[in-house]
């Protein structure tokens, strides 16, 4: 069943305080420690409230069974206050409610019967007076579907294949490249390193070997998915070092020089429920500036590549 | 970006000397005899910089062979690109020789008495009279043909001769040669017995009207690669 909107949630809500203003005090939970289930640090609803709305509802050492408490480790269930909305996290289960009324009892209620329902306890189990005033949990299908939290960092590694374009005879050259995204939001910071090598090529009449670093620092945005695919695009701006040395001068040289350009990307990450998952882009740089080359007796050789057009495959980590 | 270089030596003349040449063991700079011949360096004419060689001959109708140039010899490579630029003043009739540049050969590499000629690039009037490169071959006695009969070298005005030489006893041997980086010859073949190599830069005459004949001689090179007419020499 494909799960309901949030919008759902206010005829959930009635169900709910109706269910809840029925139930007794919780007596099973007595002796436990509040804060060793429930913690984070929500101000609506504080995770008092939640306890208080969740003790009649499933018994204290259920819960401790159930949630594999173990000592000295946090809390099992977090509750987080996100302003117009609240998260509650139990059970390695995750769930935002909208609810920009900021209804505080209310949301203290829903966290209940949702950690109630995420730690798989049975409020009929919860004790004679609790058996028989609440009725059968049925909120999982009415629970309003919540996306999975984003990773803080994603960390891509790919080989890539770099073609140099505009600057002689075009080369292609093997390399590797690390790309690393900061944040959740559909807009956040990438930075990264490339290498690729060794590219042949020649210019002039001189045959060369180029060794390319790339460091880019973009701004990816997120595009909205297509199905299991997670499209995204890129721009910023890249500063390439480019080792290049003659192969067929009697007198060479290995020289290093810098150019600096801007850089577009497209890419798609395909979605998984591990934390990995592959991904491929294309992306193109343009250097304006890209250094001049000369040489005995060719003399001016032109610029290096000032076009960089390339693909990368590879690992994508989603680290929370 | 300076990624190296293919000219092995060069000479653009511009410390207003002959050192280029003459500091080189073995090369030399020399007319003979002198007088008449002469043959210094010059800021009368340059093709690139301020200064140039100017080799000037007397060889008149009466006279036998004059002669004024400019040697590398010896420890020069198995194959390599040869480059000079020429100036005529004006043209010349020429009655028995006029050459340029030139190849020779040891039948011996340690016995300088083996010396000998190979090959000559001369000047030869056409039917107009104007001036045309000609290639001699002393083993056979003859020119050489040519991919365009009679090339015409200008007066007045800076041309480049260069040429590929690669002197093998075996049929990879080759000579190829571009006037204005304009392909003349490509002759393949065993070249020189042995793998010694003179070149020179020269202005050698006989019989030539008028008698005094002015050959100025600039931004010379050997290189491992084609210098052609756009080519540059020295940073």
């Amino acid at each position: 069943m494909r799960p309901r909107r949030a919008s759902r949630a206010p005829g959930l809500v009635l169900g709910l305080s109706v269910t809840l203003a029925c139930a007794v005090e919780a007596t099973a939970a007595e002796g436990i420690d509040p804060g060793v289930l429930v913690g984070g640090d929500s101000q609506c609803p504080t995770p008092a409230a939640v306890w208080q709305n969740l003790a009649p509802l499933v018994p204290g050492d259920v819960l401790l069974d159930r949630l594999r408490v173990t000592r000295g480790a946090g809390p099992p269930v977090q509750v987080f206050d996100l302003g117009s909305s609240f998260l509650v996290i139990a059970a390695h289960r995750v769930r935002e409610y909208p609810e920009p009324a900021r209804a505080c009892a209310e949301r203290a209620r829903f966290a209940a019967v949702f950690i109630a329902i995420a730690t798989g306890a049975d409020p009929a189990s919860a004790g004679a007076a609790v058996a028989t005033n609440i009725p059968p949990v049925v909120a999982p299908v009415a629970l309003p579907p919540a996306a999975p939290p984003q990773p803080r960092l994603r960390l891509e590694v790919g080989a890539t294949a770099t073609a140099g374009l505009g600057g002689g005879a075009p080369t292609v050259a093997p390399g590797v490249a690390v790309r690393a995204g900061f944040g959740q939001s559909r807009l956040v910071p990438v930075a990264a390193v490339a290498f690729a090598g060794p590219a042949n090529g020649s210019v002039g009449g001189v045959d060369t070997r180029q060794w390319q670093g790339t460091a880019d620092l973009d701004l990816r945005a997120g595009l909205p998915p297509l199905g299991a695919a997670r499209p995204y695009f890129e721009l910023g701006a890249v500063v390439e070092v480019l080792i290049e040395r003659p192969t067929n001068l009697s007198t060479a040289a290995s020289r290093a020089s810098y150019a600096v350009g801007p850089r577009a990307a497209a890419g798609v990450r395909l979605g998984s429920a591990h934390s990995w998952s592959p991904f491929v882009s294309v992306h193109g740089a343009w250097f304006p500036g890209a250094p001049k080359q000369f040489a005995l007796p060719a003399g001016d050789l032109g610029r290096t590549a000032s076009w960089n057009l390339g693909a990368t495959g590879g690992v994508s980590w989603g680290l929370r | 970006m300076d990624l190296g270089s293919n000219v092995l030596w060069s000479s653009t003349f511009e410390g207003n000397n002959f050192l280029e040449w003459t500091s080189l063991d073995p090369g030399a700079a020399n007319a003979m005899p002198s007088p008449p011949n002469t043959i210094e360096v010059s800021s009368t004419y340059a093709h690139r910089g301020r200064h140039a060689a100017v080799l000037t001959i007397d060889a008149g109708s009466d006279g036998g062979q004059q002669n004024a140039g400019l040697t590398r010899r010896g420890s020069l490579p198995v194959e390599a690109y040869y480059s000079a630029w020429y100036y005529l003043p004006r043209t010349i009739t020429v009655g028995t020789f006029w050459v340029l540049f030139k190849f020779r050969l040891r039948t011996d590499a340690a016995d300088p008495a083996s010396d000998d000629e190979l090959f000559d690039l001369d000047l030869v009037n056409t039917s107009d009279g104007s001036l045309a490169l000609a290639i001699y071959d002393h083993r056979t006695g003859a020119n050489l043909a040519l991919a365009t009969p009679d090339p015409v070298v200008p007066v007045s005005v800076w041309f480049q001769l260069e040429a590929f030489y690669r002197n093998a006893q075996d049929s990879s041997g080759r000579l190829t040669v571009w006037l204005d980086g304009r392909q003349v010859v490509d002759l393949e073949g065993p070249m020189a017995p042995t793998p010694w190599v003179e070149w020179d830069a020269v202005n050698v005459g006989e019989k030539l009207t008028p008698s005094t004949a002015v050959v100025a001689i600039d931004d010379c090179a050997i290189s491992l690669s084609r210098v052609g007419p756009t080519g540059t020499i020295s940073e």
